[in-house]
């Protein structure tokens, strides 16, 4: 029944596609079986999968690395309240600021190679989780907290005890609103690779877009469009098949 | 599984929050093996005892002494802690992980306390997949695997069903009386408390002392409960309660010492 839903859905939203391009006229937008047909055509050229690659390569290191920094630092932020005292001013004024502003400036520092294509997309990444996870800790039912301290045996020990408690509480306990944040900024990633990628570069979804754009050629402008869609799409569902599998209790009880 | 209980000694206790003082002059005193029931009003500093005891509030004065000192108090608390991330295997397996047991020693302990508390089979279950008894059953089987010296019990029953409450309730009082541990327990439920407790201390006043202390000499069997001496005793501990509103009175059988 989902599934034929979920069929209903994407018909539903083809045939808009093709009412609006009638509407507007195939010159300006092009009709979902045109795109197709040139999607289609694309995927047998090395030259496309070159550019999906390379964006996939970018959109997937900077996750791996706003991740792999966002939620140590959460934990930390939310654990350490006088750490949090410094941190928390500097997160929260910086966090309304568009991450897409820090690209002038890491073109200036990283040079324009791959790096501030990465760190940009990490940065966007690691403050939504960064966000998130430091509020999960923050707000964990402070019982997790005291039971722990009751079965832990002994009263000495400090560093040991503090990683016991990353590794059976604050880490499990913060992966479900981690796997969400992660969720959330796949969609944000690829929109500021995207800009990332439409200069400075030869290279990537947002350069294929933009070149085809430049050429009038809508039919390539869409696929890439559609290309750059299937990349969000994709690190939306490993994000879900990751929550499945690292927080089957939140599977189980939805 | 051996235990051994310790004997617990608490005198001239005090504990503030903030300026309230909560609790003030309290003595306590059990001889290992023993079971003490705290009842008393909500609020009136039940759960504060405990966690004194189990070692996780500090306090401000008076001495807490368990006896021998090596020995450690399991303490279960109201909203019984389980992690909802973990099963009910890890659940209890979590102390003996802590405690850097090897996998071969936990899993005969874990499948030992799963015998004991009537939970197998439910290994691979989290805590959102089990019925308030069981949740209650995992608890306490977590609260056990260490060989406690003593088993501290916060509201056990308190949300689980009449039926339920006197089955887990009789559990309980087996594994006590089998097992040779001290255990003190607070509850709202008179019943539970004369039924489980062989002392019973009932807490009132503000800052909260020992108002009335009574002594329940009775067998912890299923008969017990219709017992004239039981019905008696949950009588009294009523009155208790209720003449008093908590204040301390000198008409009580014993005086405010435990």
């Amino acid at each position: 029944m989902a599934g034929f839903r979920g069929i209903i859905s994407v018909l539903s939203a083809l045939g808009l596609w093709h009412l609006m391009s009638v509407l507007l006229g195939g010159q300006i937008l092009p009709s979902p079986l045109s795109v197709g047909r040139d999607f289609i055509l694309c995927l047998s050229q090395p030259y496309f999968y070159g550019h999906f690659l390379t964006s996939a390569r970018r959109a997937a290191a900077g996750v791996a690395v706003g991740l792999l920094l966002a939620t140590p630092l959460g934990w930390l932020m939310g654990s350490f309240k006088k750490l949090d005292l410094y941190l928390s001013p500097l997160l929260f004024m910086t966090y309304p600021v568009p991450k897409i502003l820090f690209l002038p400036v890491l073109l200036v520092m990283l040079g324009l190679g791959e790096a501030p294509k990465v760190v940009l997309v990490a940065v966007t990444v690691g403050y939504q989780v960064l966000v998130v996870t430091r509020d999960s800790i923050i707000n964990l039912e402070p019982g997790y907290v005291e039971t722990f301290n009751g079965l832990w045996p002994g009263r000495r020990r400090k560093l040991r005890k503090g990683l016991a408690l990353v590794r059976h509480v604050f880490w499990p306990a913060s992966l479900p609103s981690a796997a969400t944040a992660l969720r959330l900024a796949s969609g944000t990633a690829v929109s500021v690779l995207f800009m990332a990628e439409s200069f400075a570069t030869e290279r990537g979804l947002g350069f294929f877009i933009v070149e085809a754009w430049g050429n009038l050629d809508l039919n390539r402008m869409f696929s890439g469009i559609l290309a750059m869609g299937l990349l969000g799409g994709a690190f939306y569902v490993l994000a879900n098949m990751a929550e499945r599998k690292l927080c089957p209790w939140v599977s189980r009880k939805n | 599984m051996i235990m051994s209980g310790a004997s617990v000694k608490v005198s001239g206790l005090a504990k503030s929050f903030g300026r309230g003082l909560i609790l003030k002059d309290l003595d306590l005193n059990l001889k290992p093996g023993e079971s003490l029931a705290l009842v008393g009003a909500s609020g009136c500093g039940k759960t504060t005892i405990l966690k004194i005891l189990a070692g996780l509030c500090p306090y401000d004065r008076g001495e807490v002494k368990l006896e021998p000192s090596d020995l450690v108090p399991s303490f279960v608390s109201q909203d019984l802690g389980l992690y909802p991330w973990k099963t009910v295997w890890e659940n209890l397996e979590l102390p003996l992980v802590l405690a850097g047991r090897d996998k071969k020693a936990r899993n005969t302990k874990v499948k030992t306390i799963q015998a004991d508390m009537g939970l197998e089979g439910l290994d691979g279950r989290y805590p959102h997949e089990l019925s308030g008894g069981q949740k209650q059953r995992v608890a306490l089987g977590r609260a056990l695997i260490v060989n406690p010296s003593v088993l501290l019990l916060d509201e056990p029953f308190s949300a689980l069903d009449a039926l339920t409450r006197e089955s887990l309730g009789l559990h309980l009082a087996s594994l006590w009386s089998g097992l040779g541990l001290t255990m003190i327990l607070a509850t709202h439920s008179i019943e539970e408390a004369v039924f489980l407790g062989q002392t019973i201390a009932v807490l009132g006043g503000c800052p909260t002392e020992v108002t009335a202390v009574f002594r329940n000499p009775g067998p912890k069997t299923p008969a017990f409960l219709t017992d004239r001496l039981f019905l008696d005793l949950v009588r009294k501990v009523r009155l208790a309660l209720a003449v008093t509103g908590g204040q301390k009175t000198e008409t009580w059988e014993k005086s405010g010492r435990v």
